[in-house]
């Protein structure tokens, strides 16, 4: 049913009523909900066992004439941004370099970095995760609805409970590089909890050609499996991501890539509470994080071992920063050792030229867990 | 006890900012800060390029001591929940009315006051800045969507705040606002900035910056000196 005359543009087209009674109906077809309020998060609807995996999803969409693409490396150069944060960047060229067409309808499952959670103590927060994509491209609204409705059967054939979701719906109209374009965002929640977004883009300018539409329907894998039971940890968050950060090739520095790597590294220091045996236990899980991301079909720049030497590395150098700070704090010790070397050998020159006080030391070797 | 130490930065490019970011790197030497960029319009990937862009811009100059943790919020609970736990707070720039109807929505206008007297850091760079002042309306045109707030946090002596101040274009808007307000005003060019010290306010930059007293007086403050 068209609403609105053809005389309009995309976007027009798609403002007013269009958008919401669409999505209406689809809700209606779904029997699922929409709301504008807050939904609020409720754990038993979490705990319900459900049955989901990327390989089944991928196993429906193919049957459904989707293109499985393979995972891009979360490092990009000259882009937009410095790591993927989303899915939809597979159009990163097409979008801003004009750029042929990608082979459309595509499933990609993206891992992705989001900076904005870098100092979150949400524990549902993940800093990096799975970004599930479906993209299409030049379609119109009722085929993005169409690719949507596919995504939320296949979640309840997999024991989701339509009860359980929630649609909020929202326009916004942000910009990227020099590209101003509208959005129509569908926030998909699952027990109060947001699981994935549908985003259709009427019309992304272009210089050289027509503008064309996007369809952008993006699932967190890690929270359409959460499990309020056997949530992770914030240090355990940001292992995860320096796994896939150094894995991808990216090596620690005070700058651009390198600097995301240190910001984790210091940010994982300081949830172990500044503690050495705590920091330790936490890096003896770099293997298994390593193999998370790479089972899931992402392909490591380098080695396993020399990823987990650089977590290690760094993590020990972040840490001999935060002992030369608490003991300025504590002690007013102002001597500056340097840091960049392995937390052994800088406890060692800190002995040679440190205080001798028994509080100090006491302070070093116990409160801080160091037990060479 | 911590002093308080405010950033107030024209809205130029890293280029005509430089000078005021260099002295703000020296103090976040090893500290931690948090960056709030919600005065923009921005997606996912659009906030990631702000990112991007901060860490690109502070990351230039030498830390001695350490790089900055720098940390982006969006969220206004988290923002509240954590502002205490930095050292200093980046205030970005774009739409001022839609930034401010956040910070008082969210009940962050005490506490980012709280934050600057108990000796916090504080940037704000272009609207992050202009809200730092006595009253919005310096930008009147940019009330897009009828917000209804215009009180600034007021940390600048009484002084109404305009960046990216043009004299050939922008007379008008700050003598109307005066004439309204009758509140003095500070009016940076882009590459002009402030910074609020032990309660000095110093000019640095490579242009002067406008301080109307009322709608007959006016004066002309050069970089290195400081405002009365």
């Amino acid at each position: 049913m068209e609403l609105l005359n053809n005389q309009k543009s995309p976007t027009e087209k798609y403002k007013n009523e269009y958008f919401y009674k669409q999505v209406e109906f689809l809700a209606s077809d779904l029997g699922i909900n929409i709301s504008q309020e807050k939904p609020v998060y409720v754990v038993e609807q979490q705990n319900i066992e459900r049955n989901f995996s990327f390989d089944k999803l991928a196993g429906f969409f193919e049957k459904n004439d989707l293109v499985i693409s393979n995972p891009m490396s979360i490092k990009l150069e000259n882009a937009t941004t410095l790591f993927v944060s989303a899915g939809i960047q597979k159009l990163e060229s097409t979008i801003h370099k004009e750029d042929i067409f990608p082979n459309t309808p595509l499933l990609i499952n993206q891992p992705v970095l989001r900076s904005q959670f870098l100092g979150s103590k949400e524990i549902e927060s993940h800093t990096s995760f799975h970004n599930i994509t479906t993209i299409d491209i030049d379609i119109d609204f009722n085929k993005h609805l169409n690719h949507l409705k596919k995504w939320i059967d296949f979640l309840m054939s997999s024991g989701f409970l339509k009860e359980n979701f929630l649609l909020q719906l929202k326009e916004t109209n942000p910009k990227i590089g020099d590209i101003k374009y509208n959005n129509f965002v569908i926030k998909v929640f699952y027990g109060g909890l947001e699981v994935g977004d549908a985003v259709f883009i009427p019309e992304i300018p272009q210089k050289t050609r027509p503008s064309f539409s996007i369809s952008d329907i993006g699932f967190g894998l890690e929270r359409l499996k959460h499990n309020p039971e056997k949530e992770h940890s914030i240090e355990n968050d940001c292992l995860k991501t320096l796994a896939l950060l150094s894995i991808s090739g990216v090596e620690p520095s005070n700058n651009n890539h390198g600097y995301r790597f240190r910001m984790f590294s210091k940010r994982l220091v300081s949830e172990c509470g500044i503690n050495y045996l705590k920091m330790s236990n936490t890096l003896e899980l770099a293997t298994e994080m390593i193999d998370y991301w790479l089972q899931s079909g992402y392909v490591n720049s380098i080695q396993k071992d020399e990823a987990i030497k650089s977590i290690s590395l760094e993590c020990q150098r972040n840490f001999n920063r935060e002992i030369l700070n608490f003991l300025k704090d504590k002690y007013n010790y102002l001597n500056e050792i340097n840091i960049n070397q392995e937390t052994s050998v800088f406890v060692d020159q800190l002995e040679k030229i440190g205080d001798k006080s028994s509080d100090f030391w006491f302070d070093i070797k116990k409160q801080l867990s160091i037990n060479f | 006890m911590k002093k308080s130490i405010i950033f107030i930065a024209g809205g130029g490019n890293e280029i005509q900012s430089r000078d005021i970011d260099s002295l703000f790197a020296k103090y976040i030497d090893g500290k931690k800060l948090m960056y709030i960029p919600v005065a923009l319009n921005r997606d996912v990937l659009g906030f990631e390029a702000c990112y991007d862009w901060l860490t690109g811009v502070l990351l230039k100059f030498n830390y001695e001591i350490d790089v900055p943790q720098i940390h982006m919020y969006l969220d206004p609970v988290a923002i509240n929940e954590n502002i205490f736990t930095y050292d200093a707070i980046y205030i970005g720039g774009g739409n001022t009315f839609k930034l401010l109807d956040f910070i008082y929505k969210n009940n962050l206008f005490e506490k980012i006051k709280k934050f600057s007297k108990e000796g916090g850091v504080i940037y704000g760079g272009s609207a992050g800045a202009i809200i730092l002042g006595n009253n919005i309306n310096t930008v009147k045109e940019e009330n897009d969507n009828k917000y209804l707030f215009e009180e600034g946090l007021n940390l600048f002596g009484n002084y109404s705040i305009r960046c990216h101040y043009n004299p050939d274009t922008d007379i008008t808007k700050i003598a109307l606002f005066i004439k309204r307000s009758n509140l003095p005003v500070i009016a940076l060019p882009e590459s002009t900035g402030v910074i609020i010290e032990d309660g000095r306010a110093k000019v640095v930059g490579d242009e002067p910056l406008y301080l109307f007293k009322d709608d007959n007086t006016s004066f002309l403050i050069y970089p290195g000196e400081y405002i009365n």
